[in-house]
């Protein structure tokens, strides 16, 4: 069983240029073995990225490394919206976790926030052309609210 | 209103609406925050929210705000960003969101329009009438996730030839304050037959009194749709000069007058271009605006011009063909005009503008509040423009300069209707700066002022702005808005609807 923090570390780190797991524990851990171990959520988290930024292309590759759903947002991230994910969360909801364009992620947490999900983890990288690491996730009772920073990791 | 009344009023509002459809909590209203908020967000904050599912619980929860005296703020989905989102202009505001009202009640292939609810957005229609296998073009605004009928109040624009949202409106249904509801033009007749296709009615027309203001809340909006043409032609061109400008306004005006070119054709900057392809760092990492130099190298690099134009062309092959050659020969007039063009007949564009030409729903304008890094955000400086290339010239310079002066770009253009320029400034922040977003407030402020002195109102502000634009419109002494606050006070005596939109208050609460 992996924390939602854990889970959140691991996405953090996994979304870091250059790909360098800050913890003891989760260098310890397979990757696959962290995904499958978080199941605070009935379905699997899926990735989100863009094919047009290599290091969004190195995310979306692990993820489906992972057994990830990995989805791309070109063309559009309305596209993916109206046709993918408003489907699929009517159904239920579940984690997202990208690395984008900070437009993009603008788009998806405005979009989320209204069906009870907020942002546990946001980081934008120094220098790369408006990236921002993020997870979406179903909002908690304990959840600090939308939009909330986690402070920065030491990696990446 | 007293926190024990304020209560008694919510619990009365979860009677009719349902207690999971009441807000009140902070973490509840977080999304009624303005996320492009020019300083502190709490300056327009909502006390509770309320999402009504018919038409019959707006009127009941229209008679506890009369009771309650409990002050509404309509929205329809509530995503008017750079002009305030789902915010209300007075803190405190009841926010009456009507986005579980999503029904498309109707459309019509064979006379080309819709009547929908103010929750549908320009996404659902288009995938609506995609599925349904109508031949129909609907008019997405840049960004395609907002309400046709929250747009269409607004009096939002496209680049189709329906471009005019307002223009191509037909009939609506509105609750009043009172709560009785009206439906204007034929829909007033019980039994009408042409709701959506004859605008004016008998007597009276009263729509477009429903538009940016506060006299009603508009539950239906018929909306005219284009019939899908046999083909289109979408045409850029690139100019390398900034005094360009004018020479294209010229040119465009008697082109669009006499409709060879059908829809809004949109002259972009360079930096607004850029833009949606770069964020700025990559070409200029100093402070202020981008000096000369940069964005000559920027241009060159991406191979963009000065002024870029979009526009297309419509219908069967040998009208588009025609009109194309029309537009060519005007054009060759100007030095170093760079046209080219694509046309399309079952394939699909794929860059956002292009796609909004070809009525296909997108966000990519979003990548915009990319261009200063950071957690972009936008606050548009929207005023109206004669289409005179004088005029143009005069309100670019004017804006181009105080921008630079406050630090920012000129990421601006010109969206070109038949008789008028919707000329769009967006002052791009990161909202965590707070310099720079209080420079953008400050810039914002100074442009409303001098562009009003010179004769230039804006057609649509921002929240924080509201009042600053209505003082511009002062002809006898603010005869305009001394109307608008009479049909308030008769309409809506309590002043329970969206007090301060447009800047018109309530009785109670006018200076």
């Amino acid at each position: 069983m992996v924390s939602r923090r854990q889970f959140i570390e691991m996405i953090a780190a996994m979304t870091a240029m250059g790909w360098t797991p800050c913890r003891a524990s989760l260098r310890q851990a397979p990757v696959h073995a962290v995904y499958a171990g978080y199941t605070e959520y009935a379905r699997t988290p899926a990735a989100v990225f863009d094919s047009r930024l290599p290091a969004s292309r190195v995310f979306a590759r692990r993820a489906r490394t992972a057994g990830w759903q990995a989805l791309e947002l070109r063309p559009d991230v309305g596209d993916l919206w109206y046709h993918t994910l408003r489907p699929d969360f009517a159904a239920a909801l579940y984690p997202l976790a990208g690395l984008t364009l900070e437009s993009d992620f603008f788009v998806l947490k405005q979009l989320t926030a209204e069906l009870g999900m907020d942002v546990p983890y946001q980081r934008r990288h120094e220098g790369g052309d408006a990236l921002v690491s993020w997870v979406i996730a179903p909002r908690r009772d304990d959840s600090p609210g939308p939009a909330a920073t986690s402070p920065p990791l030491a990696s990446g | 209103v007293s926190e024990a009344s304020f209560l008694k009023a919510l619990s009365r509002l979860a009677a009719i609406v349902g207690k999971d459809h009441v807000f009140s909590s902070d973490k509840e209203l977080a999304v009624y925050l303005d996320p492009f908020a020019p300083g502190d967000a709490a300056e327009f904050a909502a006390s509770a929210a309320v999402m009504p599912a018919t038409v019959q619980e707006i009127q009941a929860i229209v008679g506890v705000a009369n009771q309650y005296r409990i002050s509404l703020w309509t929205v329809s989905t509530g995503r008017n960003f750079a002009y305030g989102g789902a915010a209300p202009r007075l803190s405190g505001c009841v926010v009456l969101d009507l986005k579980r009202m999503n029904r498309i009640i109707e459309v019509s292939e064979a006379f080309g329009y819709a009547l929908v609810e103010p929750g549908v957005s320009y996404f659902d229609l288009y995938t609506y009438i995609r599925r349904q296998g109508y031949k129909l073009w609907i008019d997405p605004p840049a960004v395609g996730w907002g309400s046709i009928v929250g747009n269409t109040l607004e009096r939002g624009f496209g680049t189709t030839p329906y471009g005019d949202h307002a223009a191509a409106q037909c009939g609506m249904e509105v609750v009043l304050a009172n709560g009785e509801v009206v439906r204007t033009g034929m829909g007033a007749l019980s039994k009408s037959t042409a709701w959506q296709l004859f605008k004016a009615g008998y007597g009276p027309s009263f729509d477009a009194m429903f538009m940016q203001s506060n006299f009603g809340i508009v539950t239906k909006l018929g909306i005219w749709l284009m019939p899908e043409p046999q083909g289109y032609l979408l045409c850029h061109a690139k100019f390398r000069n900034d005094a360009d400008l004018e020479a294209i306004v010229e040119t465009l005006r008697p082109l669009r007058l006499d409709e060879t070119i059908q829809g809004n054709a949109v002259i972009e900057s360079g930096v607004r271009w850029a833009a949606g392809v770069s964020p700025r760092n990559r070409w200029y990492e100093g402070a202020g605006a981008m000096p000369q130099a940069a964005i000559d190298a920027m241009i060159g690099q991406l191979d963009i011009g000065r002024w870029n134009l979009r526009l297309a062309l419509y219908g069967p092959d040998e009208l588009v063909d025609a009109r194309y050659r029309i537009v060519q020969k005007a054009f060759a007039k100007i030095a170093g005009a760079d046209l080219s063009a694509r046309k399309y007949t079952t394939a699909a564009p794929e860059g956002g503008g292009d796609k909004s030409q070809a009525g296909i729903p997108s966000l990519a304008a979003f990548q915009m509040i990319n261009w200063r890094g950071g957690a972009g955000a936008h606050l548009d400086f929207s005023p109206i423009c004669p289409p005179t290339g004088r005029d143009a010239m005069q309100q670019y310079r004017m804006v181009q300069a105080r921008a630079a002066e406050y630090g920012f770009d000129y990421y601006g253009g010109f969206t070109v209707g038949i008789r008028h320029l919707n000329h769009i400034f967006a002052a791009v922040f990161d909202r965590n700066d707070p310099q720079q977003t209080q420079a953008a407030r400050e810039l914002l402020q100074v442009l409303v002022t001098q562009a009003g002195a010179a004769g230039y109102g804006e057609y649509r502000t921002h929240l924080a702005f509201m009042d600053l634009v209505a003082a511009q419109y002062d002809f006898n002494h603010h005869a305009l808005l001394r109307l608008s606050q009479t049909i308030k006070d008769a309409l809506d005596p309590a002043g329970i609807l969206s007090p301060g939109k447009q800047g018109i208050w309530p009785k109670a609460l006018r200076k």
